[in-house]
């Protein structure tokens, strides 16, 4: 029965066909196929064949272009409500697909084009990516890590003298607590015959009060009370005991020392305290009780202790502040009058330190908020560099397309759906850009972090807030790229499209020339930055120092018993100097080109 | 499926095609003819349309299509609901029925389309009296 199959197939191809057309809901097809049944078998009743029938039919039922307008008016007018959600979408997913299809098409068909549109944008957007990922980081640094961070503040910079954050304490009520630390004396740790040098520091108990860094093992309450206890940083830990417990292990300090390891403590990478152990500060007092109760007292000008406080909640800080400023003056004033120097206390927000106190920091990393401007100003222009590209390339490109534009209109679209077609190209262009740039980024991330001396992570690249800025910048790309196209050339008639000579107006040129060449200063303007740089860092590397480095060999006698070197010294030194390998003897305190010890003097 | 072909418009139609009634008419008088058709009975679209063409000689020619938008705006309105049904033999299909609104907005229609009828009975009737405001 080929007939049979055949209107069978006529009346589903008919149906298809309203189907793909949102004016129609599933309803009225069913209600319009019953309708062409009847009058099919009411043209055979009468004698027709069923072909002639169907044909019949149709043309009595009305054709398309007629019937639409009618239900659309019903369905998509104020009857919208009987809508359902479900046939919206697929109304809309069956345009999405279609707009990818053409997109797709497009890309393929000018592949070179779209290589170099996708790859350039990319390029810009990992290298832009990787200074937001830096500048975010930076920006982030001690915040979310301590509960109490906006009332914790460091007093009177980088170190201090002893008794300050004592009377602070005592007699401000504005002070609920104080902590101190110090990161003198230091210690090698002995273990099974091997040495280890690490970074560490002395706090008190009131440490856990005001921060909130977290112990893998321990208890925070006791960790620092009893004199000789350290807690370990994960790291340290795990190379001096491996894996399990360490709460209560022993680990021989200098020559001379036992500490009791009371914990581990994790200090998150954006803290700017660093630090592989954390020794009591009672300590201190256990080792040398005199010089421990006499800086207590009186050594306001022992400049060797950070303090930081913790204020009370609803605190004046600007009031406390001004108060404690003169502190300096009023207890030891004749003295640092006597050496010509001026001294004031002052109190610097904890989430300010890292980037802002220039006051330095002796307890870890200071960063700067001018890299982070420059860096900022790096990316925007790396970013519009790349944007102007890629709206140039799109946008030269799209007006090749008027006899697309112009088909298009004369099948019945409206400017809106030629608009929104260019925007899913320029989309479409940025997101695969947008993919291509958080791999090239990810690829690059360990040479990055050699280059800024970091170490991000593959999560922290990922992260919620850098898929939120990557996808504004891919909507703002999106827009600035499709928007020219979309809006312009989608005004244009069928009819002149159709001809081709409508986009022949160049009154877009002048924008395009404008644009590249602010593109190309930009890009000669960092060009000649970087060059700028590289010479400078050439210098540094290739210029004399007034010695040969090659030829010197510093010996660490800091484990050398105290006193001992001064003594002994002129005895060294005469036993050196007779060897044959040696010119010259020399002693300090310090390597040259390293500091020894924060606040010593540089000559300007 | 797409040549073009031959239409027989007449097949239904009682060979009345001397006059056609203007689409502007056709369009103004589709609502009380439907509802009036509805007010006998609930009926179908393709009933329906039969209907008209055998009321009409002819003389209304719906696309058969177009019927199914007008019976949907005045379903929009509360005018007529619809339902499906399944009769005992054949295949299923949409009713429509009447709603008291309807039969309201049918009997305003009423009352217009009788004003305008006498209004030409008296101005084509050759003894009808009336004068001219000169």
């Amino acid at each position: 029965m080929p007939y049979q199959c055949n209107l069978e197939v006529a009346i589903a191809s008919w149906r298809q066909s309203l189907k793909l057309n949102r004016s129609f809901l599933g309803d009225d097809l069913d209600e319009l196929e019953n309708h062409l049944r009847d009058a099919v078998e009411s043209g055979m009743e009468d004698g027709l064949t069923e072909e002639v029938a169907y044909r019949e039919a149709l043309s009595r039922m009305g054709n398309f272009v007629d019937l639409e307008p009618e239900y659309k008016k019903v369905r998509l007018g104020a009857g919208r409500v009987k809508q359902s959600i479900f046939s919206e979408w697929r109304w809309m997913m069956a345009m999405f697909r279609n707009y990818l299809t053409v997109s797709f098409r497009f890309m393929k068909k000018h592949s070179v084009f779209s290589v170099i549109n996708v790859g350039g944008l990319a390029i810009g957007l990992a290298g832009c990516l990787l200074m937001v990922l830096f500048v975010g980081q930076e920006m982030h640094f001690d915040k979310d890590i301590h509960s109490k961070e906006d009332r914790i503040y460091r007093m009177g910079g980088s170190s201090t003298g002893w008794p300050y954050a004592q009377i602070l304490k005592a007699e401000y009520p504005e002070v609920e607590q104080v902590t101190y630390l110090r990161t003198y004396p230091s210690y090698s740790i002995k273990k099974d015959d091997q040495f280890f040098y690490e970074k560490m520091i002395y706090a008190d108990p009131a440490f856990f009060d005001i921060f909130d860094f977290p112990l893998l093992e321990g208890d925070s309450k006791s960790a620092l009370s009893a004199p000789f206890s350290v807690l370990l940083s994960p790291d340290l830990a795990s190379r001096l005991f491996g894996t399990g417990q360490v709460v209560g292990e022993q680990l021989a300090f200098g020559d001379s020392h036992t500490f009791t390891v009371t914990g581990i403590i994790d200090i998150p990478e954006n803290s700017h305290i660093q630090t592989d152990a954390i020794m009591s500060f009672e300590t201190l007092r256990v080792v040398d009780p005199e010089g421990y109760d006499a800086r207590m007292a009186d050594g306001w000008l022992d400049m060797n202790v950070t303090n930081y406080v913790l204020l009370a909640q609803g605190a004046d800080v600007s009031a406390f502040a001004e108060k404690i400023r003169s502190m300096p003056d009023e207890k030891v004033g004749e003295y640092l009058a006597a050496w010509g120097v001026e001294y004031e206390l002052v109190l610097e927000p904890l989430t300010s330190i890292y980037l802002e106190s220039t006051l330095g920091n002796m307890l870890g990393p200071v960063g700067s908020m001018k890299a982070i401007y420059l860096l900022i100003a790096v990316g925007f222009f790396l970013l519009m560099i790349a944007i102007i590209n890629f709206v140039n390339l799109t946008t030269s490109r799209s007006s090749t397309r008027s006899k697309e534009i112009g088909l298009r209109k004369a099948i019945g679209a409206d400017r809106g759906s030629v608009a929104i077609q260019f925007l899913f190209d320029s989309g479409l262009t940025s997101f695969l850009g947008a993919f291509l740039a958080l791999v090239i980024a990810w690829g690059m991330l360990p040479i990055f972090n050699t280059f800024v001396q970091r170490s991000y992570t593959t999560p922290q690249l990922f992260s919620f807030e850098m898929m939120g800025v990557l996808f504004v910048v891919l909507i703002l790309v999106t827009l600035v790229a499709g928007a020219y196209p979309a809006f312009l050339l989608s005004g244009i008639e069928a009819v002149s499209a159709m001809k081709g000579d409508a986009t022949q107006k160049g009154n877009g040129a002048w924008v395009r020339q404008g644009l590249v060449g602010f593109q190309f200063s930009i890009s000669g303007i960092l060009i000649i930055v970087t060059l700028a740089a590289m010479t400078q860092v050439r210098f540094m590397e290739n210029q004399s120092l007034g010695f040969d480095a090659e030829q010197v060999l510093v010996l660490d006698a800091r484990r050398a018993p105290a006193g001992a070197l001064n003594e002994r010294f002129e005895v060294f030194e005469a036993a050196l100097a007779n060897s044959s390998m040696v010119q010259k003897v020399g002693s300090m305190w310090a390597v040259p080109g390293r500091s020894a010890w924060n606040g010593q003097l540089f000559p300007q | 499926m797409h040549r073009t072909f031959r239409v027989n418009p007449s097949k239904h139609n009682s060979g009345k095609m001397n006059h056609i009634i203007s689409k502007e008419l056709a369009g103004a008088s589709t609502k009380p003819i439907l509802l009036s058709i509805l007010s006998r009975s609930d009926s179908y679209g393709y009933a329906i349309i039969q209907s008209v063409r055998e009321l009409s000689d002819g003389v209304l020619d719906w696309k058969d299509g177009m019927l199914y938008p007008v019976l949907h705006r005045l379903e929009d309105e509360k005018l007529i609901e619809s339902f499906w049904k399944t009769p005992e033999t054949g295949r299923k299909r949409k009713y429509y029925r009447i709603l008291p609104a309807g039969v309201e907005a049918l009997e305003a229609e009423k009352q217009s389309w009788f004003s305008v009828n006498a209004m030409f009975i008296r101005l084509w009737s050759p003894e009808a009296q009336f004068t001219l405001a000169v």
